[in-house]
C-alpha cells in the first residue's frame, strides 16, 4: 500500500528526478521523482493524499479519508460491512507493463 | 566542484526540547522522536541539491512533522490550550496514525449533528456547544531550537575556485584598503583589539 502512515511527518513534498538519494540514518531520503504527501485533521475528521509521480513510467494516487457522517442526511464508509474506515482511492499506473488497476473503494450509505 | 547542497534540520519546543521531542542515539547523534508529543515540539526539514555538471544529483525536499493548533499555541506562542477540546487542538496537519478521537456535538437536547468516527477509534470526546472555553495564558514562552545543518564541502572549493579564477582573469582585488588600515594603525587612529592601537 503506497499509504505510510505513522512515519511521523504530516507534509512532505519532495523532487528528486534524477535518482534515487539514500543516507542511512540521515536527512535525504528520497525516491526518484515528484512526491507529495499531506496528513490532515478538520475537528476530528482526517484524510490522507499521497502522490508520487515518476514521469513517464509510473504515476500513484491514494487517498484515505475517514468515514464520514453528516447529521445522519450523507454517510460515507468504506463499505456497508465496515464502517470504521473512510472511502480510499488507490490509483497505480505504470509504464510498460500490463498492470493498470484502479481501486476504488467508495460507498454511499445515506439514510435519515 | 560543481555542486552545492544544503540539508536542515530544526526542531522547536519548550525549555526540555532534548527530553520531550529528541533521542539520544549514542555518542553526539540525537534523533527526532516520531512520536513526540506535536504540543512541545515541531520538526521540520528540508534541504536542495543543484549539481550543474550532473542534474541527475539535483533534488529538493521539505518535509514537517505536524502543524496542528496545539502546536501553534504550545510550541510557537507558549500558550496553554491543554483546557480546549481534542479534537480541535488536534484540527491541523497531523499524521493520522495518532488520530484517535470521536468528536460529537450536542447541540441542545439533540445528540447526533456531526459524528465523525476516525479509523482508530480508542475513546470518545463530548462537545457541548455552550460550552465556551477559555485561552489560559503560560509564562513558559521560552523555547529552546534545535538545528542540525549539513552542507556539502563542495561549495566551498566551488566558491575558491570561482574566486581564483576571477581574481586572474581581472585582477581586481584591490589592496589599496589594506594599506590604508595599516597606515591608519601607524598613525594610532585605528583602534586594534583592546584598543592599544597607538
Amino acid at each position: 500500500m503506497l499509504l505510510n502512515s505513522g512515519d511521523g511527518e504530516a507534509l512532505r513534498l519532495e523532487m528528486a528526478p534524477g535518482r534515487d538519494f539514500t543516507t542511512p540514518g540521515d536527512l535525504v531520503n528520497l525516491n526518484k521523482g515528484i512526491r507529495m504527501k499531506g496528513e490532515f485533521n478538520i475537528l476530528g475528521w482526517g484524510a490522507t493524499a499521497d502522490i508520487t509521480v515518476d514521469l513517464p513510467t509510473k504515476v500513484s494516487v491514494s487517498i484515505t479519508t475517514d468515514p464520514l457522517d453528516l447529521g445522519s442526511v450523507l454517510q460515507i464508509y468504506k463499505s456497508s460491512t465496515d464502517q470504521t474506515q473512510g472511502p480510499m482511492l488507490s490509483f497505480d499506473a505504470v509504464l510498460g507493463e500490463s498492470f493498470f488497476c484502479v481501486f476504488v473503494f467508495l460507498c454511499f450509505w445515506p439514510y435519515l | 566542484m560543481t555542486s552545492f547542497a544544503l540539508n536542515g534540520e530544526v526542531i522547536v519546543g519548550k525549555e526540555s526540547v532534548v527530553d520531550d521531542c529528541m533521542l539520544h542515539s549514542g555518542g553526539g547523534n540525537w534523533q527526532y522522536l516520531t512520536n513526540a508529543d506535536p504540543s512541545k515540539c515541531f520538526r521540520g526539514a528540508g534541504g536542495f541539491q543543484v549539481d550543474i555538471l550532473s542534474p541527475v544529483n539535483n533534488y529538493f525536499y521539505i518535509a514537517i512533522s505536524s502543524l496542528t493548533l496545539e502546536t501553534i499555541f504550545g510550541v510557537f506562542l507558549g500558550l496553554d490550550i491543554n483546557d480546549w477540546p481534542t479534537c480541535v487542538r488536534e484540527s491541523g496537519f497531523k499524521d493520522r496514525e495518532y488520530v484517535k478521537s470521536v468528536f460529537i456535538v450536542h447541540v441542545g437536547c439533540t445528540r447526533r449533528v456531526l459524528v465523525v468516527y476516525s479509523s482508530c477509534t480508542r475513546r470518545v470526546l463530548v462537545v457541548y456547544s455552550s460550552c465556551t472555553r477559555r485561552v489560559t495564558s503560560s509564562t513558559e514562552n521560552n523555547m529552546k531550537i534545535h538545528a542540525r545543518i549539513t552542507l556539502t564541502v563542495a561549495c566551498i572549493r566551488t566558491c575558491l575556485c570561482l574566486f581564483l579564477f576571477e581574481v586572474s582573469r581581472t585582477s581586481m582585488i584591490k589592496t589599496n584598503d589594506f594599506f590604508d588600515v595599516i597606515e591608519q594603525w601607524r598613525r594610532g587612529s585605528l583602534a586594534v583589539g583592546n584598543g592599544a592601537g597607538a
